[in-house]
């Protein structure tokens, strides 16, 4: 994206995004008492999906692979009908409250941030 | 000329939305499969540009409405894609979508493009 569509755009991803954590970080708080709830994880999955799609357009691309590898797991999870344990969920938990942090702050920075640690930690809980 | 736009994120509803109105369409956003379908019947657009992974009916579901309907069977469709979803734009397609777009990187010119060629 060139500088003056992302700097069009950078309060919307910002808007947006915050919108989605906060979705999936309530969905991961419901998960952890209900784990079966389905609808939850689909909030999950959704909100990672469209994570990645924004952070990919805006030029995140360590964010938008660390989404794509979220959206991954969850999807399996949802298709497999598996519920996430609980060292999982907390997994996910110490994961999605940096990102918000990322994505709260996003500038053109954000573009050159790597995110190989967190994304060990994802490919960690996989089943 | 009249395009539809079901997408359930925010960010690209008003990105594609604000851009294609730009370049002089007239442009109806539904932010689910279930609105869609009715924009689809109320709006009766040209094109549909539409997402898959949606909450409340998805873009398969919706492509599977299209097919079965006499009057909106014929409404070309461009599926929006991203990183991960080459077997769903294979899955789309086969439903009859007739081209898709990545929405990971900004080419609206090419979006733009494509629009234009199925509207022809």
């Amino acid at each position: 994206m060139d500088n003056a569509h992302f700097d069009q755009y950078i309060s919307l991803y910002i808007k947006t995004g915050k919108e989605y954590i906060n979705t999936m970080q309530n969905a991961i708080n419901i998960l952890m008492k209900n784990p079966t709830d389905k609808n939850q994880m689909e909030q999950l999955y959704i909100g990672a999906h469209n994570i990645k799609s924004q952070s990919l357009v805006m030029g995140f691309e360590s964010l938008g692979n660390l989404m794509h590898e979220m959206e991954k797991l969850v999807k399996s999870h949802i298709e497999k009908n598996i519920p996430f344990s609980q060292d999982q969920l907390t997994v996910l938990k110490r994961i999605i409250d940096p990102v918000e942090s990322i994505v709260v702050n996003a500038s053109s920075d954000t573009k050159s941030l790597a995110l190989n640690r967190e994304l060990d930690t994802i490919n960690s809980i996989k089943n | 000329m009249k395009v539809l736009v079901i997408e359930d994120d925010n960010f690209f509803q008003h990105f594609y939305s604000t851009k294609l109105k730009e370049q002089g369409f007239e442009v109806a956003v539904a932010k689910n499969g279930n609105e869609g379908i009715q924009l689809v019947e109320s709006f009766v657009p040209n094109l549909i540009l539409l997402d898959i992974i949606m909450p409340e009916k998805n873009g398969f579901e919706v492509l599977e409405y299209l097919s079965k309907s006499q009057a909106f069977h014929n409404i070309p469709v461009i599926v929006f894609s991203t990183l991960g979803q080459e077997n769903d734009v294979k899955k789309a397609l086969s439903l009859g979508a007739k081209d898709y777009i990545n929405k990971s990187f900004f080419d609206f010119d090419n979006l733009v493009s494509k629009i234009n060629q199925y509207l022809k």
